[in-house]
């Protein structure tokens, strides 16, 4: 199962909302073991590391970007999707993301 | 007429949690959204409201008799329960005419665009529902839906003219072009103006403060299940509890904690198709034309400073809760000051030192905030039948937003003579923000040597792009490479597929269900 993880100010509504596009995106192409999941800033440094893919919607502090290089992680803009402006550079980073996982 | 009526009442009658994902279905439907799609909508608003209810019973049967046997000994009121951000939210999207506020923030939105007196295009649906809370602030007092639609409008242009003051400081904050933050809670930041203006004269409040070793130190308290833990069980040594019935309350406690953002993300799944459709429309007609996007908050929260203000902000509220003469909150749900925070950022250019200053300064203004807008937040709660409060208790939001601005326009509405001249006073303090932040230096350039945050984000991204495997590369035989369509994130890994060549039309049926980057 792959995983993506969404972080905001309190894994509520704005990285819900990109996780509900992701989602959407993934079921309208009929794409599956995805896991999407939104959690909060404070949580993400402990629990980051489990996760293949990470889509941000501010930009990862030194922190975040140590434990991102460290966990191979892909992080991904996802400030695309959540503005809506071109949200397809963000699904081609995602998706080029998840292909680049081994089996 | 009358058969209409009846109809009307019955739906009326059915009860939030029946008649708002009604709606929902109805909207969702008039939005061309699927119909399976639609119905998963409606029933999950219908969830989201249940699920709001047991959360918000369940910490207020757990906390209220802590709170009422503190009271007893330390001789303090504290009756009123604090359900936070999430919890107030959820109560307003259950109020009857909620939706309506779509309509009316895209309408002025609109307007203001075609005539150029914004920039910004809010495409955050999620906080419509502050613009319905102002709403019923200002009907509560005045008893007149119309001023509650003016209030709510004078909100929605001062969020926009706020968008566009806040752009050119945010981009420089975060590194993030074109985006803004058209949010109520920068509002706060017309009280914080004069107070900022005061510590200019410190010589300590002009220097920079690291604050990314602190975040990592503290980090771990403002971990919602570990900060209702230890609320919990604070609360219940306050009590006279029992060492074991106060760590029983720390579960329960963290419990509440944990399950707020929880239920809360059920609302933004349920509304999303909603927002989606409000937003496509409004991106569609100004299409081409030089725009802020406004987006909530959250594209700010990777600074450092936020959150370690808000985290030290924790014992401060508290311990004035308990000292205050007056107030009535206990802080548990809405402890984490998010309605100060963002506006200080904003304001101090992400300052550490004047963050916590005027955080320490402006508390009282919240917890007073949330005890006299405590029967408000009551009576919704018991007018919409979301939650059961019972007699002598409240509920409340110890962090309430923008307690100045509904308190003064609500009651200048009201005819207070005090208020009127309150909210004109209001108004120039945000002409002078305006004016004042449309000037002064940018965040980065602001105090001493503050250059080091931004450095910090900066190295990142060159990092990033020479990590590719730099040592392989010929400077003499760059020529004709075309990097136009190739982004930063082509990072460590060797195993990476370039994005440029993922077709998205042709991604049908993948299944990545057996994958993991751990092999």
């Amino acid at each position: 199962m792959a995983k993506i993880i969404v972080a905001c100010g309190s894994g509520v509504a704005s990285s819900e909302l990109v996780v509900k596009h992701i989602s959407d995106f993934f079921e309208d192409h009929g794409i599956t073991g995805v896991d999407v999941e939104a959690t909060d800033f404070k949580k993400l440094p402990d629990i980051l590391a489990s996760y293949d893919i990470y889509v941000w919607i501010a930009r990862p502090s030194e922190q975040i970007q140590t434990i991102v290089d460290e966990n191979n992680i892909t992080s991904v803009n996802g400030l695309p999707i959540f503005t809506g402006q071109n949200p397809e550079v963000s699904y081609k980073e995602i998706i080029s993301g998840l292909k680049g996982l081994s089996a | 007429m009358d058969v209409l009526k009846t109809v009307v009442n019955y739906v009326l009658n059915l009860g939030a949690p029946v008649f708002v994902p009604l709606i929902m279905f109805i909207l969702a439907t008039g939005a061309g959204l699927k119909l399976k799609k639609s119905v998963l909508a409606a029933l999950t608003l219908g969830v989201a409201f249940s699920g709001m209810t047991l959360v918000v019973n369940y910490m207020m049967d757990s906390i209220s008799p802590a709170a009422k046997a503190m009271s007893k000994i330390f001789h303090l009121s504290l009756n009123a329960i604090d359900a936070g951000w999430t919890g107030v939210a959820a109560i307003t999207w259950s109020y009857k005419s909620a939706f309506l506020f779509f309509p009316l923030l895209l309408a002025i939105n609109f307007v203001m665009l075609t005539l150029n007196w914004t920039k910004t295009l809010n495409v955050d649906m999620w906080n419509v529902w502050n613009k319905i809370f102002t709403y019923v602030v200002v009907l509560y007092f005045t008893h007149n839906a119309f001023y509650g639609f003016i209030v709510a409008g004078i909100q929605i242009v001062l969020e926009l003219k706020a968008g566009d003051m806040w752009q050119r400081h945010i981009e420089d904050l975060t590194g993030m072009p074109g985006v803004t933050v058209p949010h109520f809670v920068t509002l706060f930041a017309v009280i914080l103006q004069p107070l900022n203006k005061l510590l200019d004269f410190i010589p300590i409040m002009n220097k920079p403060f690291d604050s990314a070793a602190l975040q990592k130190k503290i980090g771990i308290f403002g971990d919602n299940t570990v900060m209702g833990a230890i609320i919990g069980v604070l609360l219940g040594f306050g009590a006279g509890y029992s060492v074991s019935k106060s760590l029983n309350l720390a579960i329960q406690a963290a419990t509440a904690m944990t399950l707020f953002p929880m239920i809360s993300k059920l609302f933004m799944q349920a509304l999303s198709p909603i927002a989606d459709a409000m937003s496509g429309f409004m991106k569609k007609h100004f299409n081409g034309r030089e725009v802020y996007i406004g987006v909530d908050w959250p594209i700010l929260a990777g600074r450092n400073e936020l959150w370690v203000t808000v985290i030290i902000l924790v014992p401060v509220m508290l311990i004035f809760a308990m000292i205050l003469p007056g107030n009535t909150v206990l802080p548990f749900a809405g402890i984490i000051n998010l309605s100060f925070v963002v506006a200080a950022l904003l304001l101090t250019g992400a300052n550490l030192l004047r963050m916590l200053v005027l955080g320490f300064i402006t508390t009282p203004i919240f917890l007073y905030g949330a005890t006299y807008f405590a029967p408000i937040i009551t009576n919704l709660a018991k007018t919409t039948g979301t939650v059961k409060v019972h007699a002598g208790q409240q509920l409340s939001w110890s962090t309430f937003e923008g307690p100045d601005f509904r308190l003064f326009f609500a009651k200048a509405f009201a005819g207070e003579w005090w208020a009127i001249g309150l909210s004109v006073l209001w108004l120039l303090g945000f002409v002078w923000l305006y004016i004042d932040q449309n000037k002064i230096k940018l965040p980065s350039q602001r105090y001493d040597k503050l250059a080091t945050a931004t450095q910090g984000t900066a190295a990142i991204n060159v990092n990033d792009s020479v990590k590719n495997d730099a040592a392989d590369i010929n400077l003499d035989d760059l020529d004709g490479m075309d990097f136009g369509a190739s982004s930063k994130s082509n990072s460590s890994s060797s195993k990476k597929i370039s994005s440029d060549n993922i077709n998205l039309n042709d991604l049908d049926g993948m299944d990545f269900g057996s994958k993991s980057k751990k092999e």
